[in-house]
Order: structure tokens, then C-alpha cells, then sequence
């Protein structure tokens, strides 16, 4: 093998690891530890003067090894920008979930969440595993917009 | 004879050592009898001034041979440390679960459980089966807080 060959060799070689350091998709995924199902909601009037969220369920996809640290769900008002978490989970702190697999499904809760009748929001997903230096926003709805309410609330308190 | 008295106090040092660890294992297997899946939960704003919390399946498991004698979620409120039963269970008195096998995962609750609104919580969950002398602490979630507002 002639020197020449050999300092081919060598300069691919190079070019190659200098190439796969620079892989920025390696880096991307190691990053962001946690993901989530798209998330679906809408709002309803659950009576005459009360507006409801409803949120579908959803599946969190944490990396192989991770735990889930904790979950939010926030509401935005379009309106205003204003937002404000409307739920927050935590695991249990000695076998936080998933405890198979990487993904954890949370059940429904029975109620739904609060709104204000006549707004419009977007609610997005936040979350956190193990290995995530902070939350990351997993997922948003497009705007909702929550019915006005019926007549009756325009009425007399007393006839109501 | 020295030979014969050296392998009688050796055969009886190892049959002392012997009976002792395998007493020790039982005590050790009678403390606990009943263990649960994880406890996970979270609080929400069901409505103004309504806050809920909601704590998802769980699973008890028992020893073989051992019923749930109870089991309760408690609520502590972190700022001040005040503990609240907020779900005390107990299953038939003649019939007590696990009718089959040793697990018994208790449905869900309809309406949650209720929390005053802006306060941050833990949940743990205790039960005691009959082979245990008192309730044990089964679980404990990460400190959640309930919202202030409704959006």
C-alpha cells in the first residue's frame, strides 16, 4: 500500500468523524426526554351559567429509562393571553410511572375543567422527565371557544 | 474424642445459624403483608371556587391467604403539614377482597375528591390487611398544587 493510499485512508476517516460529531439529530433527541399524543379538548355548557372543558385522553412517551417528573395542563384566553394551569400531577415519588414500557396513559378525571362561558382559549400540554432540565410544551389545541351561555343568565336573579 | 466434640459443636454452630436465618426471614415476611402499585395524582379547577382531586387506579396486593382489612387516601396540606382522610375504604365484612388471587385494584371514585383551591398537596395511601399488626403507608405522590383561578 503506497503512502499516498494511506493518507487517503486517514483524510476519510476524518471526514467521517467530523461528520457524525456534528450530527445535530443526536443532540435534538437528547434534549427533549419526553412526548406526547397530540392533545384534543373542547368546551361545553354544563348548565345554564357554567362553562366546561373537556380535555381526550392522551398518551406521555418518555425515553427509554425515563420517569415522568409532572404534567400541566394550561389554558390560554385568547382575549388576554392570560394563562393558568388548571391541572397539575405528580407521580408517586418512590415508583414514579411509567413502571412498563415508556409510555403512561392518565385516566380521565370525573369532572372536567373550568371555563368561563363565552371565552376562547388554547390549552396546551406541559411535561418533565427525569433527565428534562425543565417542562416542554408537549402539545397545543387549536382556540376553543366556549359557548356564551343561555338567555337565563340574562334573567332576574329571582326567576332563575 | 477432640475430634468428636469438634464436629459436634461445628454441626451445632451451623444448625444454630441456620434456624436463625430462616426465623429472621419469616419476621421480616410477617411485617408487611399488603403493598400497592404507585400512587399518582393531581388536582384541577372543576369550577370557580371547586377544585378536585384526582388520583388515579391503583392496585392493592396481598400476601397469599390475606384479605384487606382498609385502605385510605390522605390528604397533606404542605403549608401547614395537616393530614385529612379523604377516602376510608372497607371492603365485606365476611367477604372481604381478593375474592380470587391476591390483587384488588378499588374503582374510581365519581366525582373526585375535593380540595380547596390555590393549596399544594400530597397524597398517600394506607391499607392494612389481616396479616398486618397495623396500616402501612403504601405510597406517596410528588407535592401538587391545586389551582387559585378558574381560567
Amino acid at each position: 500500500m503506497s503512502l499516498k493510499c494511506v493518507k487517503s485512508i486517514i483524510l476519510i476517516f476524518l471526514v467521517c468523524i467530523v461528520t457524525l460529531s456534528l450530527e445535530p439529530k443526536a443532540n435534538a433527541r437528547g434534549a427533549v426526554n419526553i412526548y406526547a399524543s397530540p392533545i384534543q379538548a373542547g368546551c361545553y355548557l354544563a348548565r345554564h351559567d357554567l362553562c366546561k372543558i373537556h380535555v381526550d385522553p392522551f398518551t406521555l412517551s418518555l425515553a427509554s429509562g425515563e420517569k415522568l417528573v409532572s404534567f400541566q395542563l394550561i389554558t390560554t384566553r385568547i382575549s388576554t393571553g392570560m394563562q393558568r394551569v388548571i391541572y397539575d400531577f405528580r407521580p408517586d415519588v418512590s415508583n414514579p410511572v411509567p413502571f412498563f414500557g415508556d409510555t403512561y396513559t392518565p385516566s380521565s378525571v370525573a369532572k372536567d375543567f373550568a371555563a368561563t362561558c363565552g371565552q376562547i382559549y388554547t390549552l396546551s400540554l406541559q411535561g418533565q422527565g427525569t433527565s428534562d432540565p425543565n417542562t416542554y410544551n408537549l402539545g397545543t389545541t387549536g382556540q376553543i371557544t366556549c359557548p356564551a351561555g343561555t338567555y337565563y343568565i340574562n334573567l332576574p336573579l329571582i326567576k332563575r | 474424642m477432640k475430634p468428636r466434640i469438634l464436629i459436634l459443636s461445628g454441626i451445632f454452630l451451623a444448625l444454630t445459624i441456620v434456624f436463625s436465618l430462616a426465623f429472621r426471614s419469616n419476621q421480616a415476611k410477617a411485617e408487611v403483608n399488603i403493598y400497592a402499585s404507585p400512587v399518582q395524582a393531581g388536582c384541577y379547577i372543576a369550577a370557580p371556587h371547586d377544585c378536585r382531586i384526582h388520583v388515579e387506579p391503583f392496585t392493592l396486593d396481598l400476601v397469599s391467604g390475606t384479605k384487606l382489612v382498609y385502605f385510605q387516601l390522605i390528604s397533606i396540606n404542605s403549608s401547614n403539614g395537616a393530614q385529612r382522610v379523604i377516602y376510608d375504604f372497607r371492603p365485606d365484612v365476611s367477604n372481604p377482597v381478593p375474592f380470587i388471587g391476591d390483587t384488588y385494584t378499588p374503582s374510581l371514585v365519581t366525582q373526585d375528591f375535593a380540595a380547596t383551591c390555590g393549596t399544594a398537596y400530597e397524597i398517600s395511601l394506607q391499607g392494612q390487611d389481616t396479616g398486618d399488626p397495623g396500616p402501612f403507608n403504601l405510597g406517596l405522590t410528588g407535592q401538587f398544587t391545586c389551582p387559585a383561578v378558574a381560567p
